[in-house]
């Protein structure tokens, strides 16, 4: 087994731009973990029922799945160093069953945990500066951002300093901790968005103003689920030493006025939808006029101290050159699974968790500590976890690119998919889920072997497919190019397909295409879709270009051409 | 319980829960133990429900699973449940 090293104890040029616990932080999970460890044994003896129990379980990341409990781990922001990925595997071996899956919120989710193992493993995490506090209940969960930053070229401000800001703020916040409902944000600081802020019940996106100063435009009340809304601008510009007075302005409305009664209408965008967004925005500045706005500043001195702890790491000065390799393989990858980062030579490597046939997301123990070893041999340790259900190798020198690509061809994390078809988003499903309706991993295995054909995938382009077990769409179906959604007819399984969804600038929620499909007919349906998208585009017209001038009607007519 | 109020009108039921310990599915045995395989359980009639489903401090969430006339699970996520993901039960990537 492997030692796990704290972050401090690592040179500083291996732990670029993740952010470092101090003993303060340390010593609160230690206690975090024995009160745990006390709470299931009293558990375990009958002292605590399990009505008493499970909200406890629940704010410690433990759910109860199917066929055995689920940790759900906390990558924050999604980054991750590559002593914590080791320690990962740790877990997964010693407290699992040797693998793990990555989530659309940037975490990790181990599936075959033992209660009477759960405070070891949250001890194990703890010795990694890791934790699975408010990965669940209705609390402010774990911010996402961009998986590129901090290197990519369009942006404008790093997300991370500001997505750390709202941890510590949110971590444990005595108001919110019990919400009427989960609360997720989401932060990107760059001119693409690849966070999907619209889509979060707070999505925020970092922007200067004419005199250069930082603020961030809010949009409120998005999210998927069961009424899928694209959030609406609260604000279009709140300066920076205002960002967490009105973040909380915004939760204390929601704490106040959001529903309680009904869990399916409890979420912030039912009362922004019921309020109207000019209603909302009243309440909010009325809270927000009243506050003791001096206490919540946000203080440049602050902010600055974390900004330090994300600075760029020491990198070398490299020119931009083409990097070739005789094997034409070589060249397909490097055009589909990296992208130039802002400093010269030096890209970010995408490394896919979605090999034909294979489980997304998934990832065995051996291959995190041997994505460490590359971590730490030629990303300076650090690695991001993306929304999509991959891993990022964020500070890659452009001329390691054609030895990085055979150590990952080896390991079979070199499909060059990165955007494309078998690039899907799955949930577990009912093959894990207790929610589903349906399973989502086999339809997705299933599509990723019929398009294994990636000449063909490259022809169709970009196009994002995305597969949820129930209406909860922790695959975001709604915002898939298509989406798939797992329905319950009578114990047997069907699959409602979306059109025309985007997650991104122009986000958009999918359209019914018509009566959903069995089980047995959602691949050939998939296939119907393609098809008559390549019969009907036009020249270097994307499928979400395609459907956008289309429409369902040419989808539908084929797909239900022989009913 | 929507499951066990399914079952109700099911050929049969089995009655099922999650082991406190570790969360593995059992299923009550003809003589009142639980039983991580399928095959042990105890097949019943949906009308004698009412005294079976006494609560147990060694599983979590009883309740009565529905099955076919020929005893076996009646539903996708009965059958998941009683024999493991479909993707193996080693479901490495
Ligand atoms: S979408 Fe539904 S089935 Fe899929 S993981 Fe979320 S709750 Fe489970």
């Amino acid at each position: 087994m492997n030692q796990a090293l704290r972050l401090t104890d690592l040179p500083a040029h291996l732990r670029a731009g993740i952010y470092r616990y101090d003993s303060t932080d340390r010593d609160f999970l230690a206690a975090r973990v024995e009160e745990f460890r006390d709470q299931v044994a009293r558990r375990i003896s009958g002292e605590l029922t399990e009505d008493q129990f499970k909200p406890i379980r629940l704010m410690n990341g433990l759910y109860l799945q199917l066929h055995a409990y689920m940790l759900r781990i906390a990558i924050p922001y999604g980054v991750l160093s590559a002593v914590q990925l080791r320690q990962l595997a740790v877990l997964a071996r010693r407290f699992d069953r040797g693998y793990g899956h990555f989530t659309t919120r940037q975490n990790l989710q181990l599936n075959w945990i033992k209660l009477e193992d759960a405070a070891d493993a949250l001890a194990a995490l703890a010795e990694a500066d890791l934790h699975a506090i408010q990965t669940s209940g209705n609390c402010i969960r774990n911010v996402t951002t961009d998986e590129y930053a901090g290197v990519a070229r369009d942006e404008i401000v790093d997300p991370r300093v500001y997505a750390e800001i709202l941890r510590q703020w949110s971590t444990l916040h005595p108001e919110f901790t019990y919400l009427p409902r989960k609360f997720k944000i989401a932060i990107t600081g760059s001119t693409e968005d690849r966070a999907a802020v619209q889509v979060h019940d707070i999505g925020l996106t970092i922007r200067r103003d004419e005199a250069g100063e930082i603020g961030f435009r809010v949009h409120v009340g998005g999210g998927l689920g069961r009424a899928p809304v694209i959030g609406s601008v609260i604000s279009e510009f709140v300066p920076e030493a205002d960002l967490i007075a009105y973040l909380e302005a915004i939760l204390r409305v929601y704490n106040a006025q959001g529903g309680r009664e009904n869990i399916h209408k409890a979420r912030i965008k039912f009362l922004v939808r019921d309020l109207g967004i000019d209603g909302f925005r009243a309440l909010v500045d009325e809270e927000f006029a009243a506050m003791q706005r001096e206490r919540y500043r946000l203080d440049p001195a602050h902010v600055a101290a974390i900004a330090a702890r994300f600075a760029p790491p020491a990198l070398e000065t490299l020119a931009d050159t083409a990097i070739t390799d005789p094997d034409p393989a070589f060249a397909i990858w490097q055009a589909q699974n990296t992208r130039p980062n802002r400093t010269p030579g030096y890209v970010s490597v995408t490394l896919s968790l979605k090999p034909v046939g294979g489980i997304r997301g998934g990832m065995t123990a051996d291959q995190m500590d041997a994505v460490a070893e590359l971590a730490d041999t030629y990303s300076l340790s650090e690695l991001r976890v993306t929304h999509i259900q991959n891993l990022v190798l964020p500070h890659v020198r452009a001329i390691d690119l054609p030895v990085l690509w055979r150590a990952l061809t080896a390991l079979g994390l070199a499909t060059p998919n990165i955007g494309l078809l078998s690039d899907i988003i799955a949930c577990p499903g009912l093959d894990y889920c207790s929610l589903a309706n349906a399973r989502s991993i086999p339809v997705a295995q299933a599509l990723s072997a019929r398009f294994a054909d990636l000449a063909r995938q490259h022809d169709i382009g970009p196009l994002t497919l995305n597969i949820s077990g129930c209406i909860n769409a922790c695959a975001h179906h709604h915002v898939g190019h298509i989406g798939i959604l797992g329905v319950d007819r009578n114990g047997e399984e069907y699959y409602q397909v979306t059109l025309g969804g985007s997650a991104t600038d122009d986000a958009a929620l999918g359209a019914i295409v018509g009566p959903s499909f069995p089980a047995d007919g959602i691949v050939d349906a998939v296939e119907t879709i393609v098809q008559t998208y390549l019969t009907l585009r036009q020249d270097g017209e994307s499928f979400l270009a395609a459907y956008r001038r289309l429409g369902l009607a040419p989808f539908r007519e084929t797909l239900y051409a022989a009913a | 319980m929507s499951g066990t109020r399914k079952a109700r009108r099911a050929a049969a039921v089995a009655i099922t829960a999650n082991r406190l310990l570790d969360g593995a599915v059992v299923w009550r045995t003809g003589t009142g133990d639980w039983s991580e395989t399928f095959a042990d359980a105890a097949v019943i009639a949906p009308d004698v429900l009412d005294t079976t489903l006494a609560a147990d401090p060694l599983v979590v969430g009883i309740y009565a699973a529905a099955l076919t006339e020929h005893a076996t699970p009646a539903s996708w996520k009965e059958r998941i449940r009683a024999f493991g993901p479909t993707i193996g039960q080693d479901a490495a990537p």
